[in-house]
């Protein structure tokens, strides 16, 4: 016995070491074979040389037994390389892979299973073997000793040639300093996503663990061994104990999730699916170890074994298929540069980190920077890129006196700004704020899976509890009484349950994904069955965010085709987007355009150039008033009624024509409006465009209401005030500006080409830009109800009758107690149903395949066009 | 790179790890005798092949020469898994990963890849083990420890044949910097 213990000391502390320095971990293994780190050899080497002393010494004293080593050179050197082929290949040897197993090493499993096999393959073929390799005459037992004559000068040998080696190794490979971060593991302290992805390879883990765990409680459950017939090979007289202790390993390591998951439900007296498994799995457990120790009754060990085994497969599964796309939300507040260019007073700049600015102090932003915080301009006049932050695509000219915000980019020249806000309250962080804000504020659904776990603890509970008071009452003894009891309570926990809703899970991610629907968050899609409004953001999501012309209006003699012909001409050397609507539609009407001469950008109000000999302008109603240019026309007052951006065509400062513009309302649109208010869906739209534009595009769709001219800011609060009407709300959005709006709704959609702020904020990402998408997620999303309903019936329903079999309803009249092995068929039949059911969600989905054309147009780059008729004609005008 | 990541190795220095391993060879030594692992693989089959197929059992040399459960030898394999177990639980560094970085990197992600070449390699190093009596620790380090010229010889060569190996295997992976 004493040998038992101290060999299990002596393991303990063995294993404890080798996992300590990183031998049990095949990848340093790998690199110290590559002589990529030295640490491990020079290790092994010394530890050998010290153990060589410690024996002389023990040794001197009386103590220490060597033995006899059984081997010859031919066999040994032929071991050895089919043991360096192995080692090299696995990077596990024997006693590594016995430690790495306890660690948890999945591939390290499979070394010691492989172990196994090689060494029921040696034993079965030792009787021809050793006389063929070994030769009693070889001189495999020589010892240094042997050929130094003294045993303390061979010691001292062994001990400087292994110093020799240890120095060696250290000079010939690589330091063993060079680990990096590539060498570590997740980070325990990382983010959220680390988080999610540590807590799947930790049920995975657990499972596969288990997995092996519950293979010989299986092989030992006497109801398994008499169904299979194998009792009388199987059982062995205290084969209980065996099972008992395989059951204790699989329910505190593979049931330890549930048991955690138990604690913390009902210490935040949320019953759900943990109390339910863990309940069951805790009055197995108790039970059966009771049964195993002294209390008469059946054990149920294996139906705890394959009830942790499969719950952790669900579990897994789940996690595998719900971990989706995520950023975050700190790369909102990247967009602004650490450090700025403080103007000093004596004129000169400092490279100052932007967390030390204060309120009043000049920065300096030169052409192509970003704008380190919010502020004013000082001095200078410069285009501002602020797509980052407002979604806005076209540059805004801004000058003296103006504000800028922190994120932004500015454009040509240099510019000096006084710093109005810094750290939180700068607007960037504002929003992120405001997005944390509403994200907290997300109430926590309950669950399918999670409700009906409730009902079925409530059940198995009070089943159980029933079951025993009604067994006592009518005078039978405690123990029969308490065997029925647990077997209701076990019952109540059908296996199927744990898969019943993962696989319906898994089965709509990958068909999301496959439609180009990314889930991120399974509660909010699940609520998408129940959608009853949907709000658009209008730029980019209804419609393109590309101008395209509505209408040419003569003001002279020339034809439409000249007007465009002209500005077409002017145009084609702008890149702004009311430059190629024109240049579109000149080239949709085939209209021929000369290259122009002169090209020169009107900052801010448009562009001048010389074609065919002519100056030609095209303008913005703003120069028209600046230069005394007055025009009244019905058409173009018309056009700017209806929210149109007009600009003007001046030949020789001539005004011959007008143009107008709007946003062009995407094709898929209507289909998507009148399907979803088909469905009952109320559609709405929300833009911060003025409200003539925004009549315009609802009126033209068809939608139920809308709202315009809503400042970012506020596209939460109008989602709130939506939400106030007792609606369930997806917001579909796709900017920066949208984020807070994106968390505040039930349901926050963030479309294709969106920001990485508004991706981390939405429930669901559509990976294309097309709004009928939205349709596809209420469909599915209610198809996946479905079958959850359906799935979680065929896991519970036969509790139905099991349960009051179970309990010994019938017991009373025909002496009939459920078998356990019906029981087990019941059980795994419904588990087989639950599988397929969840399978067949595919074919539902595929009836769906409508999707047809008009996948090219989307909007390019990650901002929008976000106030197409703000400024009513004055599009290159900033906003002020 | 070289310096900036030295704090950040997960594992514990050589030496001082050494030293610890020594002492604890020292004290099997001295409680038992030269200390085996691969031996273990024997006892456990033993003990399993003794309760299947107990004629099989009692009939093969190789079994007949190692004791089954219940013994030191079996004991300690078990107590090799149980320190690994707490030293995996315990620390909060050291990766427990299923698949080698650097494998992954060659391979790619296919578990099953893996899984079967661990289980090859695993047969091969417990045959190796069991045709020369004993593995790294059974031969070479309990083999060395007792100067026998036998233990060094298999320890030369395993090294030897094991940094060939890799070397044919993760060749490529190897000359790039990223797997440092």
């Amino acid at each position: 016995m004493t040998e038992i213990w101290l060999g299990l000391f002596s393991g303990i502390a063995f294993g404890f070491v080798i996992q300590r320095i990183g031998a049990t971990d095949a990848h340093r293994m790998a690199r110290s074979h590559l002589m990529l780190d030295a640490d491990i050899p020079r290790f092994m080497v010394t530890a050998v040389a010290l153990s060589a002393l410690g024996l002389f010494g023990l040794q001197a004293v009386g103590l220490g037994r060597s033995l006899p080593l059984p081997t010859s050179i031919v066999a040994t050197g032929l071991a050895a390389v089919i043991f360096g082929i192995g080692w090299g290949l696995a990077g596990y040897c024997p006693g590594t892979t016995w430690a790495a197993v306890g660690e948890g090493r999945m591939d390290a499993v499979f070394a010691l299973l492989g172990g196994l096999a090689g060494t029921a393959l040696f034993a079965q073929l030792h009787e021809t073997l050793i006389p063929l390799l070994y030769d009693p005459t070889n001189v495999g037992q020589i010892t240094l000793t042997d050929l130094f004559g003294n045993h303390a000068v061979a010691a001292l040998i062994l001990t400087v040639g292994f110093g020799v080696c240890t120095w060696g190794i250290g000079k010939l490979w690589a330091s063993g300093e060079r680990v990096v971060a590539f060498e570590r593991g997740p980070d325990p302290g990382g983010d959220h996503q680390d988080h999610h992805a540590h807590m799947m390879a930790d049920f995975r883990r657990r499972f596969w663990i288990s997995l092996v765990l519950t293979a010989p409680i299986l092989v030992l459950a006497p109801l398994i061994q008499k169904t299979l017939g194998i009792q009388e090979m199987m059982a062995f007289p205290g084969d209980g104990h065996v099972q008992f202790a395989f059951a204790t390993a699989v329910f505190f390591y593979g049931g330890w999730p549930f048991l955690k998951g138990l604690y913390d439900e009902l210490s935040e007296g949320e019953p759900g699916m943990m109390t339910l498994i863990g309940v069951a799995i805790l009055v197995a457990y108790i039970y059966s170890s009771a049964v195993v120790f002294s209390l008469p009754g059946k054990v149920f060990f294996w139906e705890l074994a394959t009830l942790i085994v499969i719950m952790l497969l669900g579990h897994w599964i789940e996690m595998r298929s719900v971990m989706g796309a995520s950023g975050a939300l700190e790369e909102l507040v990247q967009l602004l540069p650490s450090e700025a260019h403080l103007l000093t007073d004596s004129g000169d700049t400092e490279e100052v980190p932007v967390a030390e600015l204060s309120e009043g102090d000049k920065v300096l932003v030169k052409p192509g920077e970003k704008i380190p915080v919010d502020g004013e301009i000082a001095a200078g006049h410069s285009s501002v890129d602020e797509s980052m932050v407002t979604g806005e695509s076209i540059p805004v000219e801004k000058s003296e006196g103006e504000e800028v915000i922190g994120g932004s980019v500015n454009g040509e020249s240099t510019l000096t700004i006084s710093v109005q806000k810094t750290g939180d309250d700068t607007y960037l962080s504002q929003v992120v704020k405001m997005v944390e804000e509403a994200q907290a504020s997300k109430s926590k659904a309950q669950n399918l899976a999670d409700r009906a776990a409730f009902w079925l603890t409530v059940i198995a509970v009070s089943a159980g509890v029933i079951t025993l008071a009604a067994w006592l009452f009518t005078g039978r003894e405690f123990v029969f009484s308490l065997e029925r009891m647990v077997t209701v309570m076990v019952i109540t926990c059908p296996h199927a349950l744990g898969l019943a809703v993962p696989l319906v899970v898994a089965v709509s991610t990958s068909l999301a994904a496959g439609q180009g629907l990314l889930i991120r968050n399974r509660t909010a899609f699940e609520q998408a069955r129940s959608l009853k409004a949907v709000v658009f953001d209008k730029t980019g999501t209804l419609t393109e965010g590309l101008f395209g012309v509505d209408l040419v209006i003569r003001l002279g003699d020339e034809t439409e085709d000249e007007i465009l012909k002209l500005a077409a001409s002017l145009e084609s050397h702008s890149e702004h987007p009311i430059a190629n609507g024109i240049v579109e539609m000149a080239d949709t009407r085939e209209i021929d355009y000369p290259d122009p001469e002169d090209f020169e950008a009107i900052s801010g109000k448009g562009a001048k150039a010389k074609v065919a000999g002519k100056t030609v302008k095209v303008v913005s109603p703003g120069y028209l008033k600046e230069n005394g240019i007055s025009l009244e026309n019905d058409d173009i007052r018309k056009a700017r009624d209806e929210g149109k951006t007009v600009v003007y065509v001046l030949v020789d400062e001539n005004p011959i024509g007008a143009v107008a513009l709007s946003d062009k309302v995407r094709k898929e649109s209507r289909d998507a409006v009148s399907r979803l208010k088909e469905m009952g869906v109320q559609v709405m739209m929300l833009t911060g465009d003025a409200e003539a534009v925004a009549k315009s595009v609802a009126d033209d769709l068809g939608l139920d209401d809308y709202f315009a001219e809503v400042l970012p800011d506020e596209k939460a609060d109008t989602i709130k005030e939506i939400k106030g009407r007792g609606l369930t709300v997806a917001m579909v959005g796709d900017g920066i500006n949208d984020a807070p709006a994106l968390a505040e709704a039930d349901i926050g959609v963030a479309i294709g080409a969106g920001t990485d702020v508004a991706i981390e904020t939405a429930d669901i990402v559509l990976v294309r830009s097309d709004p009928r998408d939205v349709l596809a997620i209420v469909e599915l999303s209610r198809a996946t109800y479905k079958k959850m309903v359906q799935n979680l019936w065929w896991a519970a329903g036969y509790n139905i009758v099991a349960i009051p079999l179970a309990a010994g309803v019938l017991y009373p009249i025909w002496h009939y107690l459920l078998p356990p092995a019906i029981g087990a068929v019941v059980m795994s039949l419904s588990t087989v149903i639950v599988a397929v059911n969840a399978k067949l969600l595919g074919r539902v989905e595929n009836d769906r395949s409508r999707r047809t054309n008009v996948q090219g147009d989307e909007p390019a780059g990650e901002g929008s066009w976000q106030s197409g008729g703000r400024n009513d004609g004055g599009a290159r005008a900033g906003r002020s | 790179m070289e310096t900036k990541n030295k704090a950040t190795i997960p594992y514990w220095r050589w030496i001082p790890t050494s030293f610890a391993l020594a002492g604890i060879i020292v004290f099997i030594f001295a409680t038992y005798g030269p200390p085996a692992s691969s031996s273990g693989f024997v006892s456990v089959l033993k003990g399993f092949f003794q309760w299947v197929a107990p004629d099989y059992a009692a009939a093969k040399a190789h079994y007949k020469a190692i004791p089954g459960p219940g013994s030191w030898l079996f004991a300690f394999v078990l107590g090799m898994a149980i320190g690994g177990f707490i030293a995996g639980r315990t620390s909060k560094t050291i990766p427990v990963r299923d698949m080698p970085p650097i494998w992954q990197k060659r391979f790619g992600k296919s578990r099953v890849k893996r899984y079967a070449a661990t289980f090859f390699g695993g047969f091969l190093i417990l045959f190796g083990s069991r045709l020369a009596g004993g593995c790294t620790l059974g031969l070479f380090i309990s083999g060395s420890t007792q100067l026998a010229v036998s233990g060094l010889y298999f320890g030369v060569v395993i090294f030897a044949v094991a940094m060939l190996t890799a070397r044919l295997i993760f060749g490529k992976v190897a000359e790039k910097e990223e797997i440092q």
